[in-house]
């Protein structure tokens, strides 16, 4: 395979920085690692992020939600104690947006759907990098990149604005209680997902994020009658797709 | 033209107002006119005017000022080359008297040389034999004029005579750190390392945006390093030359010698790895193979010896006989050579594809680049000359500059040939001589003379103790590192990186010295 290749060309490897302590620890894992290669490069890492912190900031978007759409400022701060693990707190706020769908079913149906509208979520979790690499371009420019798994706990804020529940005066035979007032809840959270970086230069990357939160809800906390809804906790998983840069200190 | 020299020429107008106005103001019209259009800073204008009086004077004074007059006219347009013409005049009268211009001329000169190279045979023949006493040099020309001087007396080998000059060049000339160097070349040319080494990191100091003359510093203190066997130290300094650099290949080049010294074998053979790579099949590097064919005797790999040599001989036997063909047929016209080599850079030479490494080596010379800057130059100033020469008329301005120019391109294709055809030559030279060494190479391995080279080379009291990764660096505590396997693809940012991961054969049963194959 030559460079000029009409595609993008890949060259991905398993990290195998050698974040040594002594001398002999470093040949001692290129040797290892590279035994079989006749021919090796070595050098200094192009971007290092031993003992750096990371700030970013991205958007987030929730993605596998049918009615609303939801957006959410995402703060990032990572602690990297090596190249292939860090730990990483992340904070988010923002808002949802309904669908044209959502919209459509009310007035054309009288349909209204009940949603989970995510607000903020707080979390905090590591990141381990198994994967640095570079990519050549047509041109010629080289484009570093890594790419990390992400995993960790937190809270997730869901809004509830009972906008789905019938008030009083729908309907003329029956009485209506008035809906709860809005208010946000807040559940325990599990997340997990896998992301990459693309170095810009020695301090600054663009990330990219895709993430699945877990966490469990009570039913009734968006029933329109609390006192008698099923008292049942169900799954919810949001999918965000988190873009966004970092930057290295 | 800039202010001060605007404001200097105002001043010697003013100067020699007072003869003038003695002479006959019928004569001097022309040169009057040319004063008044120089102050308004028409300066087509006013080189047009002292040009008819500079051919038709009245008197040898007007001549002499319209001379001037001129020079400065045609520099303030820009026209640099064309003013050294005057100016070139001027300092060739040497000083006194009747030359009243003469350090001015000089000054201008000098300023002109460091926008547009002048070249060193033209400058050479200005100051050549001009025995003018150095009182007579102006402050601001002294770094010029001594350090031409000098260039040309190392030119002639006169080392000594050449030393006197370079150290006349004061330290705030832009001469300075050329005249530094040349002195560090001499010093160690007369074994003084030390002082060598201190007269380039002077340079290396003095180099200031001249990204070229710091280059050539390292890359000498390097080579001082390695001819005082400080093998690491002269890593350092071949290091510091930029992968965007021409003289980059030569320091991956030379301090493959440096490694195969400290016996660091897989370091050789990565550098040689990166000269061999597709991205420089153009350049002319045959001594890497035979530096990769005793490595890997040294490691007693006796079948990549003999692929090694069998390399060079299928690469270079094209190449010598393209080479041979070539200078046969320029041996007549050794001033074209400097066309070919030109038509090669351009890409528009379809003949010696053979020796196409050997050009591309002579087109990286000082000597093809000093002439294709010249060339450059003068080719601007025709074209740009064509569009003003109208306003000149038929004063014969246009005809006398596009004539001088046409001359000075002649003189730098003619001086460049000569040079290129004798590198080409030398090229063929160093050829021959490493064909005859893989004879040698290979007449020792069949006859198991490894200990003798071994011990020829002095490898083993060289050795070093430190590691070296790819990039000519030592392996440092605590350095993180990145490794990619070469799988036969070549990426251009992993060019100089390479280190190889092979093991010495020498101790394995049956591969002993003088164990390969016939």
């Amino acid at each position: 395979m030559t460079r000029l290749a009409p595609y993008l060309m890949s060259k991905l490897m398993a990290a195998v920085t050698a974040v040594s302590l002594v001398l002999s620890a470093t040949t001692a894992v290129a040797a290892e690692q590279f035994d079989k290669y006749e021919i090796r490069v070595i050098r200094p890492k192009y971007f290092t992020k031993t003992g750096r912190l990371e700030t970013g900031a991205q958007l987030s978007v929730v993605m596998n939600q049918p009615f609303i759409y939801t957006y959410l400022a995402t703060g990032i701060l990572d602690y990297h104690f090596s190249e292939t693990l860090a730990m990483e707190g992340a904070l988010a706020y923002g808002f949802s947006i309904d669908k044209d769908d959502k919209r459509a079913l009310d007035s054309n149906f009288k349909i209204k759907t009940q949603i989970l509208r995510t607000q903020y979520f707080m979390e905090g979790g590591a990141l381990y990098t198994p994967i640095y690499g570079k990519y050549q371009l047509t041109s010629g420019q080289l484009i570093y990149i890594d790419m990390f798994l992400s995993g960790g706990v937190g809270l997730t804020g869901v809004n509830y604005l009972y906008d789905h529940c019938p008030k009083p005066g729908d309907a003329a035979d029956v009485t209506i209680d008035p809906p709860p007032s809005p208010q946000t809840k807040s559940y325990p959270t599990f997340f997990g997902g896998v992301g990459q970086r693309v170095f810009m230069d020695k301090k600054l990357s663009l990330r990219w994020d895709v993430r699945a939160h877990i966490f469990a809800y009570n039913m009734a906390d968006g029933a329109c009658v609390p006192t008698t809804a099923d008292k049942t906790s169900n799954t919810q998983t949001n999918i965000t797709m988190q873009l966004g840069a970092g930057y290295f200190m | 033209m800039n202010i001060s020299a605007h404001k200097k020429f105002r001043l010697v107008a003013a100067a020699v107002a007072a003869q003038v106005s003695l002479m006959s103001t019928a004569g001097m019209a022309n040169y009057q006119a040319g004063q008044q259009l120089m102050a308004r800073r028409d300066y087509v204008g006013a080189a047009g005017e002292y040009f008819q009086s500079y051919s038709s004077p009245k008197s040898a004074q007007e001549k002499i000022y319209s001379e001037w007059g001129l020079g400065k006219s045609l520099q303030s347009l820009g026209f640099y080359y064309s003013a050294s013409k005057y100016f070139s005049q001027v300092v060739r009268r040497g000083p006194g008297p009747g030359n009243p211009y003469f350090r001015r001329a000089l000054e201008e000169l000098g300023t002109i040389n460091n926008t547009a190279a002048l070249g060193q045979s033209h400058i050479v023949q200005l100051v050549r034999g001009s025995n003018v006493a150095p009182e007579n040099i102006p402050g601001a020309a002294r770094g010029f004029y001594f350090y031409y001087l000098g260039a040309e007396s190392f030119e002639q080998q006169k080392f000594e005579k050449a030393a006197d000059f370079f150290k006349r060049v004061p330290s705030g000339s832009s001469y300075f750190a050329k005249a530094q160097f040349h002195l560090g070349v001499i010093a160690n040319r007369a074994g003084a390392h030390s002082r060598a080494i201190s007269y380039f990191e002077a340079t290396r100091g003095a180099s200031g945006a001249d990204e070229w003359v710091r280059e050539q510093a390292n890359l000498n203190i390097a080579r001082v390093h390695y001819e005082t066997k400080n093998f690491s130290q002269s890593l350092q300094f071949y290091a510091q030359i930029p992968r965007e650099s021409d003289n980059w290949l030569e320091a991956i080049f030379e301090s493959g010698w440096a490694f195969f010294l400290m016996t660091k074998h897989n370091n050789v053979l990565g550098n040689i790895h990166t000269l061999h790579s597709p991205f420089f099949e153009n350049r002319f590097f045959p001594e890497s193979y035979i530096l990769q064919a005793i490595t890997y005797l040294r490691l007693c790999r006796y079948d990549e010896v003999q692929a090694s040599l069998e390399k060079f001989r299928d690469r270079y036997k094209p190449v010598f006989k393209d080479i041979s063909g070539l200078l046969t047929e320029y041996k007549g016209k050794k001033s074209e050579m400097f066309r070919l080599v030109y038509d090669y850079r351009n890409g528009n030479l379809n003949s010696f594809r053979s020796a196409w490494s050997i050009l591309d080596a002579l087109s990286r010379s000082d000597a093809y680049k000093e002439s294709a800057r010249a060339v450059r130059y003068s080719d601007a100033e025709i074209a740009r000359l064509s569009g003003i020469g109208g306003k000149w008329g038929s004063s014969g301005l246009t005809e006398d500059l596009k004539d001088f120019l046409s001359k000075k391109k002649q003189v730098a294709k003619a001086d460049s040939g000569d040079k290129l055809f004798d590198q080409a030559a030398a090229s063929l030279e160093y050829l021959r001589t490493l064909s005859n060494q893989t004879k040698l190479i290979q007449a020792d391995m069949f006859e198991g003379r490894v200990d003798t080279i071994r011990r020829s080379l002095n490898v083993t009291q060289a050795n070093d103790r430190k590691v070296f990764i790819g990039g000519l660096q030592p392996l440092q505590i605590d350095q993180q590192l990145e490794y990619w396997p070469f799988q036969g693809e070549y990426w251009e940012d992993e060019l100089g990186y390479y280190v190889y991961n092979l093991d010495d054969k020498c101790n394995m049963p049956g591969n002993k010295p003088g164990a390969a194959k016939k």
